[in-house]
């Protein structure tokens, strides 16, 4: 993972943790790495990780069993709901630079559905 | 949390000059502290008082409840950013003293710190690269298993590679029990290490503040907010 040190260092790994729960890399019921494991291997102070456990654990994106370790939610819904912000957070920026560039409303729909389609047919070549 | 060290309207002079300019500050138990400063702004001074080898001071320096001293010594490990071993000794010699010196010594941990350094029992201490004299100082420092960690530019003289394994190490170190305060100057190094920053200027304590807040609230670099404090100050 590489930090942008501009930002709080505990968001970046929050959000990269959230992402590879999306992405399946974490999986549901998932023991994540101790706190002390997690710190050595990012090369982050401890309490940091600390932190990034208990607001996880707050959003109940994971949970803490006692003696076992810190877990990965075994509810598919929440993991819905992370997937939707991803892709909300996803289309706020791509409108946000289009709109930069002056393309926006029914302009910036038809691009985009002309570009799946160009897509579509390309990979359908294939 | 406990504070394991404070000084109160902290003073020091070599002759005429004065080194430390009336410091007061706490650090807490749990927690990794930068200690900042331009060069000449007495991070080594205040490191040399508070680890009991500099005695004469005025106003008061107190670690784990005690005035600095032998007692101290036993659970304040202290690296000074010179070298201190001398020139006949090899590795095992600066493990063997270790051991003797302190009795909170771990001599299984220190030897397989040594080992992740690439660090071999029989070289000679002086005839090893200045990288490798750095690793060694630290891998040995660290073996003890103080209360506090007392580092005086830890990175000097060390390659990217090096430094890695250096972080790692602090970090397999540092507990909830424990203190780590780092002095250094190489600042984009220990963003992600630290807990609290305090800046040193002229030998007074210019600005303390949690590492998280100045990326939040001001969307800055540990680096470029020192840059910004210290664009001013002369450096030597």
């Amino acid at each position: 993972m590489i930090y942008n040190d501009r930002e709080p260092i505990y968001l970046q790994i929050m959000n990269d943790i959230k992402y590879q729960i999306v992405l399946g890399n974490l999986k549901v019921e998932e023991r994540l790495l101790s706190i002390k494991e997690q710190s050595q291997h990012m090369g982050v102070n401890p309490n940091t990780i600390a932190r990034v456990y208990s607001e996880l654990e707050r959003e109940q994106i994971v949970h803490k069993e006692k003696g076992l370790g810190t877990f990965v939610t075994p509810d598919e819904s929440i993991i819905m709901k992370l997937k939707n912000e991803i892709a909300k957070e996803n289309i706020i920026r791509f409108v946000a630079r289009m709109q930069k560039i002056g393309i926006c409303g029914e302009n910036m729909k038809d691009m985009l559905a002309r570009y799946l389609s160009e897509k579509h047919n390309e990979e359908k070549l294939l | 949390m406990g504070v394991i060290l404070k000084t109160n309207n902290l003073v020091k002079y070599y002759d005429e000059k004065k080194a430390l300019d009336g410091i007061s500050i706490e650090f807490e138990t749990g927690k990794i502290y930068g200690f900042l400063g331009p060069n000449g702004s007495g991070k080594t001074t205040f490191l040399s008082l508070c680890a009991a080898l500099l005695k004469k001071y005025e106003g008061e320096v107190i670690v784990g409840g005690l005035k600095p001293g032998k007692d101290t010594k036993a659970f304040v490990a202290y690296l000074p950013d010179f070298n201190y071993y001398p020139g006949w000794m090899r590795v095992k010699d600066a493990l063997n003293f270790f051991d003797d010196f302190f009795e909170d010594f771990d001599r299984v941990k220190a030897e397989k710190l040594l080992a992740d350094m690439d660090l071999k029992h029989d070289e000679v201490i002086a005839k090893l690269s200045k990288g490798m004299q750095a690793r060694m100082k630290l891998a040995i420092v660290l073996g003890r298993k103080a209360k506090l960690y007392l580092l005086d530019e830890p990175f000097d003289g060390i390659d990217a590679v090096t430094r890695e394994k250096i972080i790692k190490i602090m970090l397999s170190t540092f507990s909830k029990e424990s203190t780590i305060i780092v002095a250094t100057h190489h600042i984009t190094y220990v963003e992600k290490l630290l807990d609290s920053v305090k800046f040193l200027y002229k030998g007074k304590v210019i600005n303390e503040f949690e590492a998280e807040d100045i990326r939040h609230d001001k969307g800055m670099t540990i680096n470029e907010y020192y840059l910004e404090e210290f664009r001013d100050a002369e450096t030597d």
